[in-house]
This record gives C-alpha cells, structure tokens and sequence, in this order.
C-alpha cells in the first residue's frame, strides 16, 4: 500500500491560514491504514487548525473522508460542497490531492501530506519501503527481496563494498543490507546460481513516465 | 450467499459465551509443577490433556531441585497414570494458540502431525533451562564446577563421593552468580554445604550478597549448615575469581563486617548456575518479563496470569522459582481455570464495539490489543453484496481498557454509549465533559484504577485541590485519543494532564507508556502551532498516592498558568 | 622519461606499486601538481579518486589529465553514483582520447556520508555492470549497440573487499567482476596477511589473469584504528596493531604508522604474496614517499 507521512503543523498554517472556509479531506483507503490520513488523522488536524485560527471569526472547518481520494466518482459526490468552501486541505497521497484538484476545479487544493513510499507494516506503527513501482519487476531473481528498494544504491549484480560488520547498510547502520539478506535467502534455496548469473543494465524506461496502464475488458 | 452464511455461523461458533465454554484444560509440560497442576485441575473436576515434549514424562531439574524430587516425580506419575481426567499427550508441543479464554484453538504438533485442539484454559509450567557455569575465559579446566556436578561428584552417603571431592582440602561456594537471588540455588547449596561437612573432611566456606530463606525449611537448613561449621562471608559488591601461581583457584570479596578485602584460594570453587529462559517462537503471544522468562513484568499479573485471558504460567518459566513459590503458582493456575471454565469470575469486558461498516481492516487493533482480544471476523455488509473479514473484539478475553478505541485511524471502535454512570468512557461522552470545560480549567484524564482513585482519596482525606481541576475519568489512560487532547485545548484551557499507572504497574499492561509515546507526539503537534510543551503533562501515580497527586497537579496549574 | 603504459607494467613488472591521489575541491591545481611530481617518478601509476567519499571535488579526469601533462601515468577512477549511463560513456571517450588508458570500476560511496546529502544518487549502473560496459566500449559499440567512430583501449581494474563481514556476497560479485574481464585489481585496505592470503587464494582460483594489489592505509593511531573497525565497512585493524600503536610515544603516531605499512609492505613482497600494492595516505601524500623508502621501494 502507499505509506505517507503528514506534513509539519507550520507547513500546512502557512498553505492555509489566509483561508477562511476550509475543507479538511481524509481518504479511507491507504493512508487510513498508515495512520496519515483517516477519519482520525483529519479529526486531529481539524482540531489544530480551530486551535490555530481561533482569533479568525470566521473560519469554518469542515471535515469529510470519502472512500478512496484517487477515485473521481467517489469525490463527485462532493462536489456540491465547492461553493461552501475556500479551499481543500487534502489528506490523501499525491493521488489523492491531484484527483481531487481536477474535480474541485475553482478552489485550491493543498496537500497535508508528504507521500513517501510503497511499503508494508512490518509492525505497529512502523512502515517500511518494499517497492519502487520500477515497472521491471527482478524478484524472481533475488529471492523475493527486492534490491532495487531495498538495497540503499539499488544495485543488481550483489553487495557494494560498504557492507557492514554483520550485514549491515552503508547507508543505515540499523538496516540489513538487501543483498546480505538475498545472498542468505538464495543460499536457504539453492538457488544461489541466481545471484551468480550477470544481470544487465536495468531498463528504467520500462514504465514511460508518467506512467499509463490501458487494461483491455477483462 | 452459502458461503456467506457458513462463516457467519463459524463466527458464532468462535464468539463463545460462558455456556459455550470448553470445559477441558491443556498443561504443558510435564515437569513436575505441571503434573501437580493437571491433578489439582482434576481434583475440581475438569479434564485435562499433560503434553510432553519428550516421549516420557520428566523433569529436567530433578537435580538443582531438591534431593527429594525424584520420589516426588515419581508419586505423582503414578498418580496420573491412575487420574481418568488426565490424558497424557507424548512427545508433543504447542505451536500456537489461537482464539480467547474459554474457547482456545490450540495447534499441536505430535511426532509428524500437526493438529489443532479445542481448550478452555491453557497451563504453562515449568519449562526452562539451565545453563551451567558462566565460562571464566582463564580458568580453563580449574576446580570451577556448577552445582550440578558437586551434586554428582557428592553422591547422597559418605560411601559415594568422589575422590576430586574426597581430596579437596578447602572448598568455597557463591550460590548466585547473577545479582537476583535464587531460592533454588540457596536451597541446593545449603544442602551440598552440609553433605559436604557431615561426608568429607574439607572446610567449606559460602560467598553471600544476600541469603534469602524464607522458604520452607531453609532457615533451619542454614542453621544446621553453621552448627555444622560452615563459614559464611558476607560481601558487597562484586566478587572476583583469581588465581596464584601454583595455579589454585580462589575468590577475592570485600567482606562487610571485617570492612576489609579478603582473598581465599581453594581447591574448588562451586559456582550456582545462572538460570536462563529458552526464548523461543512459542505462538503464544504473551510476552516476556525483562530476563526473557514467561509472563510479563506487571503486577497485575502476578501470580499465575498472562496478557491473555486464560492461559496461566506456573513455576520455573516465570523465573527462578523454588518448589514452595511453584506449589502455590499450581493451586493459584488451577482455581484459575476452574474459575473461568465454570463461570464464577465476575470478569465484565467487552463493551468495546467495532462499527463493522467502518473498519478499514488496518490490523491496527489486532496489534494493539494487549490482551489478544480481537481478531477478524466475518461481517456482511447490508449495504454490500459479498462478506468481509472485519476486526471483532471478543468478550471474553476483553478488558475493557479502550487502547483500540484511541489508536483506530478510522475512528470504527468505541464504548458501548450506556447511561449507566459506570460507562462513560465512549468518545461523545467523553467529548462532552471536555465540552463543559471553561477557559481556566485544568482537565485531568485520570486513569480509573489509579489516579482516579487517588483523587477520590485525596476527597476523603481533606487534601485541598483548585476547584479548577476538572477530572475526567478514563479505563486507562492508554484510552485517552489525541483527539481528546486538541479537542481541550480547543477550549482554551491553560494545560492538560494525563495521569496513571506507574510503568510495569498498568493495569491494562502498557496503556501508559502508548499514552507517554503519544504525549511526546501531541507535543510535537502542539509546539508547531506555538503551544509550549509545558501545557502538555503526563503523570504516574499509584491509587494511594493523594498526597503526590495533588502536588502534580497544583505544580501542573501552576506550569501552565504562568 | 616517457612513463611505461600501466598495461605493460602490469604485464612485467614483479611487484607493482599504485598511489592513490585525490583531486582538490576548487581550481587551483598547484598542490596536486606538487603531489603528481613528488610521486610520479617513483610508482608504476597514480590512481585518482572520482568525487571520493561523495564529496564534490575537481573531477577525476581533470587529475589525470594533470598527470599526463606532467609525465605521469594515470588510473582514473570511475563510479556509478554521480552519472547516468550516457554521462559515464562521454566521460570515457574523452578519457581515452586524451590518452587516459585507465579506469578502476567502482561502485561509489553513498551520497549521505558526503556533503551535497541533498544529491540525488543515481547508481544506474553497479560495478559489475561498468566493467561489462568499458569492456564493450573497447570492443567498439557503445552500450546501445551502436558503432563507436574510434574505438576505447582501457586497461580495467576493480576492487575487491576481503575482509568483509560476511564476506561470501563480496566473493561472488568480485566473481562475477572477474567473469567480466578485469586487468587488476586493489582490495580495500588489509592489515591481516592471512586474511589478505585466504582471500589470493581464492582469487587465483577463479583464473583471471589479473594482477592483484594489496590495499594499504597506513593506520596513525590507535583511535584512527579503532574508529576504522567501528564505522569504515570491510576494515579489520588487529588487535596486536592497536596495541602497538597504543604504545607509541605521543607525536610518532603518523611515524609509527608508516613503519607498520612498511614492514606490512615488505612482508608481501618478500612472501610474495600478491602482485603488488596500492598505497591510500589521503591527505598525506607528501609522505607516501618515507613508506616507500622504509618499505625498499624507492627506485
């Protein structure tokens, strides 16, 4: 799933605060699961934003967390609300707020949020990157640990001489290093001709960015 | 649609009530805490499985244990053998255990099979290993040997002891090695000290930090010890192992009472086992105390509880613990289960709700959950044709604490709204009372099991406290939602105060630290919005403590008032 | 005196001598060109590094050029993290057609030990991937497939890592490294020589033709030491080294420093050991030439 953070108080006063009639959106979808954006999070948020404004008369908060933001039909039903508001404070991932914008067409949309990855809970409340959405899928390769991720300079061919003491990054001291894992993983299957077979320059161009999926009728 | 309506009956079926209760216990394993267990379990009535890990029953401590302890074991074998209520189960462990108090679904492997098994309760006893000496790197193949094998060395008559033994002129014991103090240890070593006095010839002396003997027997043990002449040396701090150049092994402390360093060499040195847990992926989900031992360091949970409701820990896998402390862990895990399983408990949770229609099935709950109350469970939605897997909190394994409430992104659980004055811990209603508050109130979420009582208390005794606190009750203050906070300080009010348990002593087991790690995050909120971490307090107090609560809070009053 | 192209020292010579040198961050050329004279006499080549340790600096290519001006001859470094696959292959035409007949693949520092850590990284190719693509520059194609109007002549070299931990994924790149077609090759730095023999032996193994260079960094004292098994990944100073730097008078760190690099150095050359050695002393390379002395190798 997509994994986003929320943006510092400061950062989203300064986008806001000469706004008057605020719509505060939230998704139900990823980033209610990541603890970034759900009915929760906007509720929080709302709250910070009345705290904030509580010498302007006028400002109106309002809340609202439809399904799923990346959904057009789903933030239409919204959309007798523009005239009520100023501007849309959007919970959701950069999906989300760019939906929304194409839709709520006169007012501004402001993202609260700072997406950052496709990832997993690895546990409560921790999130950790698992995919790079590089369009060449390698797992096949590498035992299911995706290095183009989670190696920290994406490499294809094995480990960087930075690895250290115990199989750690370079980069992170606290992170396993992806090939560490996957030459261990490959080892456990016997499947470590795998790791021994040269693997050419990646295409990056395997997805044209920006990226579009046309799906014939299934 | 049929498929809908089979897991909605399975769901039912999983949704135990009391009467529903599967009224057999699982005790594992076979040690001799256990056996004693399964036949007190038995003498209430109910019937009980004895898995075994190995293919027959033992008990691996019959050595450190008393001397007693076979015949022991060997009694109680043949009464379970006799026991109609007792199935022994060989050799077997648990994988895990799935489903609440009562109705445990409990998966079983036994040689090559695995399979799963209904129970009402679950007994854990006894199981740990020791480790022998701690490895002195110096003193290879010195007279540094363990308890265990003086005990084989020693033989129980004057006729068995060996001749390491036999020759040995001085010999010196430390019963503990690590800083906790052993019973077990002490009780063993007391005894070695005089079979070693009453067989041999050789003078004994024992290193003490602190002799605890107030287990059965023990104090007329040491008695007998010193009647016997052995020298006990009390010292403090740490002990060292030396050696001298003829290669003798010997000990140097800092004895208390001559209040000078003394060094004894010896021709062996018998050094107390160190016990340690064997931490392993047992599938329980319950925990660990902070040596890695079975059962979480809570109070609340002492003696025999766990995190989850009906499964019990007995004897040597909650720690070090003599046959005296584990014959009253059995009786404690055995009137437990009986309890459980025949309804007597007056356990009342469960009025926590999950709004199936709004759950996200993020797991939050499920992980969150400190006593493993819920899990998914089939719903269908009217709205939607197909069933889904939503979160579930069942009743009986639930306590009522709300930490799911206050972590759920979606906002999907609550308290049951009752007008009973006994349930206000639903979201509106606890919305309301910060509605009520006035622009100079200081609110306190008090935790109802401790600060609350305190306060109360603080009442009775005539403490004065400014009548601008405002108490707001809560299960736990693990319960208290950031929302409640912002929503307060949306009042204006000069500050906001959380006060609970004090750590390792929450009820709900770690309500209080989540609510420490969440004070930290408001605080970050707040502080981007110019709101001084001061106006955000977070304190522990136990139920007696009226005195240091009201001062937290006239301090609290005073910090965010200026 | 015309310097000997690295390639035929490689073939020749029986112990071959590298220097690291690194290119300042600016444009006065002044000291490099003192370092390039100093040394260029005295050692088989000078190996520049390419924005070392990710900090930006005067580029690789440039030193070398400064080499070759000044009589030198040159190893150019060249990584993975600061160019794209067209950027490296530019910079390795106008290496070669400037008489720059060297390159050491190698796959970059990350960009957070650096200090531009806002730099995107952009690793779009690894190691093992540069060799295969200098490699096919000297066959005349470029990565695309298409003809090159001249073709390349690089000498290549990698680098390998032995005291790594664990080591087994290194060995296997530095296999797959070798499969690629490498001339030489510098390992990081080594203090142990049955660590750095162990790991000969298995690169002899693999039957590649290559030379092999024994990484030195001389350690100056005994914090530099400790501080190097803590945080620089494939560095393993002993114990027995730490102690006798922890003995040492204060002031004769860098002297004490030189003489274990020295004797170190001897002791390969006289057990024959490897191939060679590289030697690193960044930021003192005035003093490269006292290790070369003490270690006999000062021509």
């Amino acid at each position: 799933m997509i994994v986003a953070e929320r943006k510092p108080f400061e950062e989203i006063w300064n986008m806001i605060s000469h706004y008057n009639r605020i719509l505060v959106l939230g998704c139900g979808t990823c980033v209610t699961i990541c603890w970034a954006g759900g009915e929760k999070e906007v509720g929080i948020l709302a709250s910070q934003l009345k705290i904030a404004g509580e010498k302007n008369n006028e400002l109106i908060i309002t809340e609202s967390v439809p399904e799923r933001q990346c959904e057009i039909e789903m933030i239409q039903e919204l959309k007798d609300k523009e005239g009520n508001i100023d501007a849309i404070l959007s919970m959701g991932c950069g999906a989300g707020v760019q939906t929304v914008a194409g839709i709520f067409t006169d007012i501004p949309v402001f993202p609260a949020l700072n997406t950052t990855f496709l990832g997993m809970p690895e546990a409560e409340g921790l999130w950790v990157e698992m995919c790079s959405a590089c369009g060449d899928c390698y797992l096949a390769y590498t035992g299911g640990i995706c290095p183009v991720t989670r190696c920290g300079k994406g490499l294809l061919n094995g480990p960087c001489g930075g690895t250290r003491k115990g199989g750690k990054c370079e980069i992170d001291p606290e992170k396993d290093c992806a090939w560490v894992l996957i030459y261990r993983r490959l080892e456990k299957l016997s499947m470590l001709d795998l790791m021994e077979q040269y693997r050419e320059p990646k295409n990056y161009r395997a997805v044209k960015r920006p990226g579009i999926i046309r799906a014939t009728a299934r | 649609m049929k498929k809908t309506r089979e897991k909605t009956e399975l769901s039912e079926l999983t949704t135990g009530e009391k009467d529903n209760f599967v009224k057999n216990v699982l005790v594992t394993a076979s040690s001799v805490s256990g056996m004693k267990t399964a036949l007190e379990i038995s003498r209430l009535g109910l019937k009980i499985t004895l898995l075994e890990k190995e293919t027959e029953l033992q008990d691996n401590h019959a050595d450190i244990v008393d001397q007693g302890t076979v015949e022991i074991r060997n009694s109680l074998l043949q009464k379970i053998e006799k026991d109609k209520n007792i199935n022994v189960v060989s050799p077997a462990s648990i994988i895990k255990i799935e489903g609440t108090a009562g109705n445990f679904s409990v998966k079983i492997k036994k040689d090559n099979d695995v399979f799963f098994q209904k129970y009402g309760a679950v007994v854990i006893a006894g199981q740990n290993l020791t480790e022998t000496v701690p490895v002195f790197l110096n003193f290879h193949n010195t007279g540094i040997m363990s308890q265990q094998k003086l005990g084989r060395l020693l033989g129980d008559s004057p006729h068995t002891v060996s001749p390491v033994i036999r020759k040995a002129k001085t010999i010196a014991f430390v019963f503990n090695d690590s800083g906790e103090n052993s019973r077990k240890l002490t009780m063993s070593g007391l005894k070695y000290t005089c079979l070693l006095k009453k067989n041999t010839n050789c003078e004994v002396y024992v290193f003490i930090s602190h002799l605890i003997v107030d287990s059965g027997g023990m104090e007329k043990l040491y008695r007998e010890a010193r009647v016997l002449g052995v020298i006990f040396i009390k010292y403090n701090e740490n002990y060292k192992i030396i050696s001298n150049k003829n290669g003798s092994i010997g000990i140097a402390a800092k004895d208390i009472f001559l209040d000078a360093d003394i060094e004894l060499f010896c021709d062996i040195l018998v050094i107390g086992e160190k016990f340690i847990p064997c931490i392993q992926e047992d599938g329980l989900k319950t925990g660990y105390d902070t040596e890695g031992f079975y059962q979480d360091a809570n109070v609340y949970l002492y003696p025999v509880s766990s995190r989850r409701r009906g499964i019990y820990f007995v004897g040597e896998c909650r720690g070090d613990q003599d046959m005296m402390r584990t014959n009253v862990d059995v009786l404690n895990a055995a009137l437990n289960s009986y309890e459980l399983l025949s309804g007597f408990d007056i356990h009342s949770g469960g009025n926590v709700k999950v709004e199936s229609e709004k759950c996200k099935v993020c797991l939050t709950c499920i992980r969150v959950c400190p006593h493993q109350a819920i899990r998914l469970v089939p719903f269908s939605d009217p709205a939607q044709q197909e069933a889904k897997n939503v979160a579930g909190i069942f009743p009986e394994a639930c306590y009522d604490c709300g930490a799911c409430s206050a972590m759920c992104p979606a906002k999907a659980i609550d308290f049951e709204f009752k007008r009973a004055p006994l349930n206000e811990y639903s979201d509106e209603q606890i919305l309301k009372e910060i509605e009520c508050l006035k622009q100079d109130d200081l609110p306190v979420f008090c935790c109802a099991e401790s600060a609350f009582l305190a306060a109360e208390r603080a009442v009775e005794i005539n403490l004065y406290y400014s009548p601008r606190v405002k108490i707001i009750r809560v299960p736990c203050i693990g319960r208290v939602d950031l929302i409640h906070l912002f929503k307060a300080f949306e009042q204006k009010v000069p500050g906001v105060l959380l006060a609970g348990c004090p750590e390792q002593a929450c009820t709900h087991l770690e309500g209080n630290i989540r609510a420490k790690d969440r004070v930290k995050y408001a605080r970050e909120l707040l502080k981007g919005m110019g709101i001084g971490e001061e106006r955000l307090g977070i304190v522990f107090i136990g139920p007696d403590m009226a005195h240091r609560f009201v001062r937290e809070i006239s301090e609290m009053l005073e910090r965010c008032s200026t | 005196m015309k310097p000997v192209p690295f390639r035929e020292v490689l073939e020749k010579k029986d112990f071959i001598v590298t220097v690291e040198v690194a290119p300042q961050k600016g444009t006065n050329t002044g000291k490099a060109i003192s370092h390039i004279n100093l040394l260029k006499d005295r050692v088989d080549a000078l190996n520049v590094t390419d924005n070392q340790s990710s900090v930006m600096r005067y580029p690789s290519v440039g030193m070398c050029l400064l080499i070759k001006e000044n009589g030198g001859e040159p190893v150019m470094q060249a990584t993975c993290r600061d160019k794209n696959r067209l950027a490296i292959q530019a910079d390795l035409l106008f290496a070669s057609s400037r008489g720059i007949n060297n390159v050491l693949c190698l796959t970059g520092d990350a960009i957070d030990v650096g200090d531009h850590t806002q730099a995107k990284p952009v690793f779009e190719l690894d190691s093992v991937q540069l060799i295969n693509l200098v490699n096919t520059l000297n066959s005349g194609k470029d990565m695309a497939g298409n003809e090159l109007n001249g073709k390349t002549d690089f000498c290549i070299g990698a680098s390998a890592t032995p005291s790594s931990d664990p080591v087994e994924p290194q060995l296997l790149k530095f296999r797959k490294k070798v499969h690629q077609g490498i001339s030489f090759v510098q390992t990081q730095a080594v203090y142990d020589i049955d660590e750095l023999k162990r790991f000969i032996e298995y690169a002899r193994k693999l039957d590649g033709g290559m030379k092999i260079l024994a990484g030195i960094v001389p350690v100056i004292s005994a914090r530099m030491a400790e501080y190097m098994n803590a945080n620089v990944p494939g560095i393993f100073v002993p114990d027995t080294l730490i102690t006798e730097l922890k003995n040492t008078p204060k002031g004769e760190g860098i002297k004490k420093g030189i003489e274990i690099a020295a004797r170190f150095i001897r002791q390969i050359k006289d057990e024959k050991v490897c191939d060679g050695v590289h030697i690193m002393f960044i930021g003192r390379e005035e003093r490269i030439p006292e290790i070369l002395e003490a270690s006999g190798l000062w021509a």
